[in-house]
C-alpha cells in the first residue's frame, strides 16, 4: 500500500502534537511524521533539504500562534522558497482561531492549501492523507 | 500875531484882510508887481519878505508852479500843484486864483494852502481801500452814488466807476434796491450803522455773500457811506463751522446716548488710572455707586494676578507703542468677588495729539468664561475618553487574539485527547497523554489567569491612585533587586531625568521600569557589558520614559508587530515567558499612554513610554 512520504506537524502545543501523533500512526498512511513546535524550525527543514525532494514534506501542517517564527512569518519565507520541480507541498493553516484577521490573512497566501479550525478529528485527517495518496 | 506887508499904501485894506487869512495870500497890481502878502503866504512857502517882493525871484525857476501861476493871473478855484519848498521833500498847495477888479486897476489874488498832509492822509486811505476786498460808496438818500472807492471785487461786478453820478438804482435788482432802502431806514431811525449780510446780492444765481454796512458820516447832509464786503469764503466757512458743529452735537448726543443705555460698561479712564467718568451699565456690573468709583483707581479692583499685564499695556499707551487694546481681566465686585471682563480699550487724544483719556469698553464675560471652561474640561475629558477607549479596543482585540489562540488552542488539544483516549491501548501511551492534557489545562489556567489580571486592571483603575513618583529612587531599588546580574553582566546604569518627577500609579511604573531595565539585563551580548539609560523628558503635553540598552536587540522588520504580544518569543536560549512586555503595554494603555521601540540587530534597543498625561487630568477631574 502507498504511503505518504513525509508530513510536517507545526505546532508549539505538546498535546496537539501528541495527539496528532497518535493518529497518523494508528492511520498508516504516512511514513514519516516530523515535529516542529515554531515556523522557524519548519522552515530551517525545509530548507535544508531543498535538494533532496524525498526528504522534503507532502504535507505541511501550520498553527499560527508560535513563539520565535509563526505561521505567517513561515508563509511569507516559505513562498520564496525555491522548490524542486515537480515537488508539491500542500501546506495547511490549522488553527484554533477563526478570528477574521487571521481568516484575512489566510487570504494573501493562495499557495494555500486549506485553513482548518481546530478541533480536528481523525476523520479530517484521513481525508487530507488520502487525497495525497499517489493513484 | 497878524502881519501883513504891502507896497502900495494905499492898498493897505487888502493887507488887513490878506493878514486874517490862515492862507498864504498874494496879491499884485495890474503891472503884475507883489502888493501885498501875509505872513502865512512866507511860511508856507518857506521865503524871506525880500524874495517875495522881488520880482526877478518870481520870474525865476525857484518861484515853481506858484510863480507861473501869477505871470498867467487866470482865475481857478482849488487846483491842486506841487510847488518846490526848501526843506519839504513833498509839497502840494491847492490853489484859487482870482481877478480883482477896482476903479482903477485889475489886480490878481492867489491864495493857497498847504495840502501835503491832506493828500498823504488821502493816498493812505486809498491804499487801505485797495487794501480791503470793499467797495465803498457814498450815496444820497435818493440812491445817487456820489463817490466809489474799490479795490476790485471779483464776483461783485458792477461798472462802479461809471456809476459816479448816477443813480444806482438803475445798475441793482429790486431786491437789492429794497433791502439798500430798508438798511437807509433803519440807519434814520437809528442813527446807527446797519450791517446785514445779503446772499447773491446781484441776483446771479450765485453761492456769494456780502456783507453791507450803511452808515450816515454825520446828521448834516442826507448821504449814506455804503461799504460792502465780500463774506463768501467767511460765511462758507461759517456754514462747515456750523455743520461740523451740528455733526459734533449729533456725534455728542449720539456717544452720550450709547454712555448711558449701553448694556456695555464704559468709561474714561485718566492716563494715571483714575476713572473720569462710568456709566451706569459698569455701575451695575460691578456693584459699586459712582461716587465710590470715582474715588477708586483701576488698578485697586484689577485682580492682582492681571494687574501687570494691565499696568504694562496702558503703559504702551502712554508711551504712544499702541493706540488701542484688548484684554481679558478680573475685577473686583463691590462684594469682593472677581468678575472676568472682556475689554477694548482706546485713547482719545488731544489735537496736540497728547492723551487726553482713555476710553474703556467692558463686557461681563464671567458666565462666557465659566461655559468655556466648562467645555474645555468636557472636551479634555471626551478626548480622554476617546484615547482611553481607542486603547480599550485594542486591548480587548488583543484579549480576543489571545482567547481565540492561547484558550481555545489547548481546548481543542484536550477535546481531541478525550477522543483519542479509549482508542489508547498502551498504557505508557495513556500516561503521556494525561501528562500532556495536565500541562495543557494548566497552561489554559495560566492563560485565564492573567488575562483575569489584564481585565481586572481595566475595572479597577480606581484602585490605582496616582502619587508623585521618583523616577530616580524608583529606579534604583530595581536597580539593586537586580543586583546578581548586574555584578554577574558588569552592568552599569545611567540615568538623566530631566522630568525627574511623574504622577503615575506607583506599583505600575515600578512593574514598567522592572520589565525594561529586567530585558536590558537579559538580551545582552557576551562582548559587550551591559550599559542601560534611562531618561525622561517633556515631548509636547507628554511625558517620555526611555530606557536604551545595548544588547542583542530585536530584528523589528521580523517581530515588530508582535513585540508586545502575549507569549510571544523571539530569541532562543534567554528565559523568557514572553507575558512581560505583553503586560506592561496592558498597563501602559491603562491609563491611555503607549509604548514604542526602537532597535537594531547587535547594537541594542531603546523602548519609549509615552505617559498620557491628559488622561491623568481628566481622571481627576472625573
Amino acid at each position: 500500500m502507498n504511503k505518504i512520504k513525509n508530513v510536517c506537524v507545526v505546532d508549539d502545543d505538546e498535546l496537539f502534537q501528541f495527539v496528532m501523533r497518535q493518529h497518523f500512526e494508528r492511520l498508516e498512511l504516512v511514513e514519516k511524521v516530523h515535529k516542529f513546535t515554531d515556523g522557524e524550525q519548519a522552515l530551517n527543514y525545509i530548507k535544508q533539504n531543498l535538494n533532496e525532494p524525498d526528504k522534503l514534506p507532502d504535507l505541511v501542517l501550520l498553527d499560527v500562534n508560535m513563539p520565535y517564527m509563526d505561521g505567517w512569518q513561515f508563509l511569507r519565507e516559505y513562498v520564496k522558497l525555491q522548490l524542486p520541480e515537480n515537488k508539491h507541498i500542500k501546506v495547511y493553516v490549522l488553527t484554533s482561531s477563526t478570528h477574521e484577521s487571521d481568516l484575512q490573512k489566510a487570504k494573501e497566501f493562495p499557495s494555500l492549501a486549506g485553513y482548518l479550525v481546530k478541533p480536528i478529528g481523525k476523520n479530517i485527517i484521513k481525508e487530507i492523507l488520502t487525497e495525497l495518496l499517489p493513484a | 500875531m497878524v502881519q501883513f506887508k504891502t507896497s502900495n499904501p494905499a492898498n493897505n485894506w487888502w493887507g488887513a484882510i490878506a493878514a486874517a487869512f490862515e492862507d498864504g495870500y498874494i496879491a499884485t497890481n495890474q503891472a503884475g508887481q507883489i502888493v501885498a502878502f501875509n505872513p502865512s503866504a512866507l511860511e508856507i512857502l518857506q521865503i524871506s519878505e525880500s524874495q517875495m517882493e522881488d520880482p526877478n525871484w518870481w520870474k525865476s525857476p525857484a518861484a515853481g508852479a506858484l510863480g507861473r501861476l501869477l505871470q498867467e493871473r487866470k482865475e481857478f478855484s482849488g487846483q491842486k500843484i506841487r510847488q518846490d519848498v526848501p526843506h519839504k521833500k513833498d509839497c502840494w498847495l491847492q490853489v484859487t486864483g482870482k481877478a480883482l477888479h477896482t476903479l482903477t486897476e485889475t489886480g490878481y489874488i492867489l491864495t493857497f494852502k498847504d495840502v501835503t498832509n491832506y493828500l498823504e492822509v488821502n493816498r493812505s486811505l486809498n491804499t487801505i481801500i485797495s487794501s480791503l476786498d470793499d467797495i465803498i460808496l457814498e450815496m444820497t438818500i435818493d440812491g445817487v452814488i456820489l463817490h466809489v472807492w474799490m479795490n476790485r471785487s471779483t464776483r461783485l461786478t458792477l461798472p462802479w466807476m461809471e456809476m459816479q453820478g448816477n443813480s444806482a438804482y438803475q445798475y441793482m435788482p429790486d431786491r437789492l434796491i429794497r433791502e439798500i432802502q430798508q438798511l437807509m431806514r433803519e440807519v434814520m431811525l437809528s442813527g446807527k450803522e446797519v450791517v446785514r449780510v445779503v446772499q447773491d446780492p446781484l441776483a446771479r444765481d450765485q453761492q456769494v455773500w456780502y456783507r453791507i454796512r450803511l452808515l450816515r458820516p454825520g446828521t448834516a447832509n442826507n448821504t449814506f457811506i455804503v461799504s460792502i464786503h465780500d463774506v463768501t469764503a467767511e460765511n462758507k466757512a461759517n456754514e462747515e463751522l456750523k455743520e461740523t458743529r451740528t455733526q459734533l452735537e449729533d456725534s455728542q448726543q449720539i456717544f452720550k446716548s450709547i454712555f448711558d443705555y449701553s448694556p456695555t460698561g464704559i468709561a474714561l479712564l485718566s492716563l494715571t488710572g483714575q476713572w473720569l467718568d462710568v456709566n451706569a451699565s459698569l455701575l451695575e456690573t460691578l456693584g459699586y455707586t459712582r461716587e465710590e468709583m470715582l474715588n477708586l483707581t483701576v488698578s485697586s479692583i484689577i485682580h492682582p494676578d492681571d494687574i501687570n499685564k494691565a499696568i504694562a499695556q496702558m503703559e504702551q499707551v502712554r508711551n504712544r507703542k499702541i493706540n488701542s487694546y484688548r484684554a481679558e481681566r478680573r475685577y473686583r465686585h463691590r462684594d469682593g468677588h472677581y468678575i472676568y471682563m472682556f475689554l477694548a480699550c482706546s485713547a482719545m487724544q488731544n489735537p496736540d495729539e497728547s492723551i487726553r483719556y482713555l476710553i474703556l469698553q467692558m463686557i461681563d464675560v464671567t458666565e462666557l468664561k465659566h461655559l468655556d471652561s466648562e467645555a474645555r474640561k468636557k472636551n479634555i475629558i471626551l478626548h480622554a475618553t476617546s484615547i482611553d477607549l481607542q486603547q480599550k479596543i485594542k486591548q480587548l482585540f488583543e484579549l480576543n487574539q489571545i482567547i481565540a489562540h492561547n484558550l481555545r488552542g489547548p481546548a481543542t488539544a484536550l477535546i481531541s485527547s478525550v477522543e483519542l483516549l479509549p482508542e489508547l491501548e498502551n498504557m505508557q501511551e495513556q500516561e503521556a497523554l494525561l501528562y500532556h492534557m495536565k500541562n495543557s489545562a494548566n497552561a489554559i489556567l495560566n492563560t485565564l489567569n492573567d488575562l483575569k489580571d489584564v481585565l481586572a486592571r481595566q475595572i479597577n483603575t480606581e484602585q490605582l491612585p496616582f502619587t508623585h513618583c521618583d523616577l530616580e529612587d524608583i529606579t534604583r531599588q530595581l536597580w539593586s533587586s537586580l543586583n546578581q546580574q548586574v555584578v554577574e553582566k558588569n552592568a552599569q546604569l545611567k540615568m538623566h531625568f530631566r522630568v525627574p518627577v511623574i504622577a503615575y500609579s506607583r506599583p505600575y511604573l515600578e512593574n514598567i521600569l522592572f520589565h525594561l531595565i529586567n530585558n536590558a539585563l537579559t538580551y545582552t551580548r557576551p562582548e559587550a557589558p551591559p550599559e542601560i539609560v534611562v531618561e525622561t523628558w517633556q515631548d509636547d503635553d507628554q511625558i517620555v520614559l526611555m530606557v536604551r540598552d545595548n544588547g542583542i536587540g530585536i530584528d523589528l522588520q521580523k517581530h515588530g508587530e508582535q513585540l508586545f504580544r502575549y507569549k510571544k518569543k523571539f530569541h532562543r536560549g534567554y528565559e523568557s515567558n514572553g507575558v512581560g512586555l505583553f503586560m506592561i503595554r496592558n498597563q501602559i494603555r491603562t491609563f491611555g499612554g503607549r509604548i514604542n521601540v526602537k532597535s537594531e540587530v547587535g547594537k541594542g534597543s531603546s523602548f519609549f513610554v509615552y505617559f498620557n498625561n491628559r488622561v491623568h487630568i481628566s481622571k481627576d477631574d472625573e
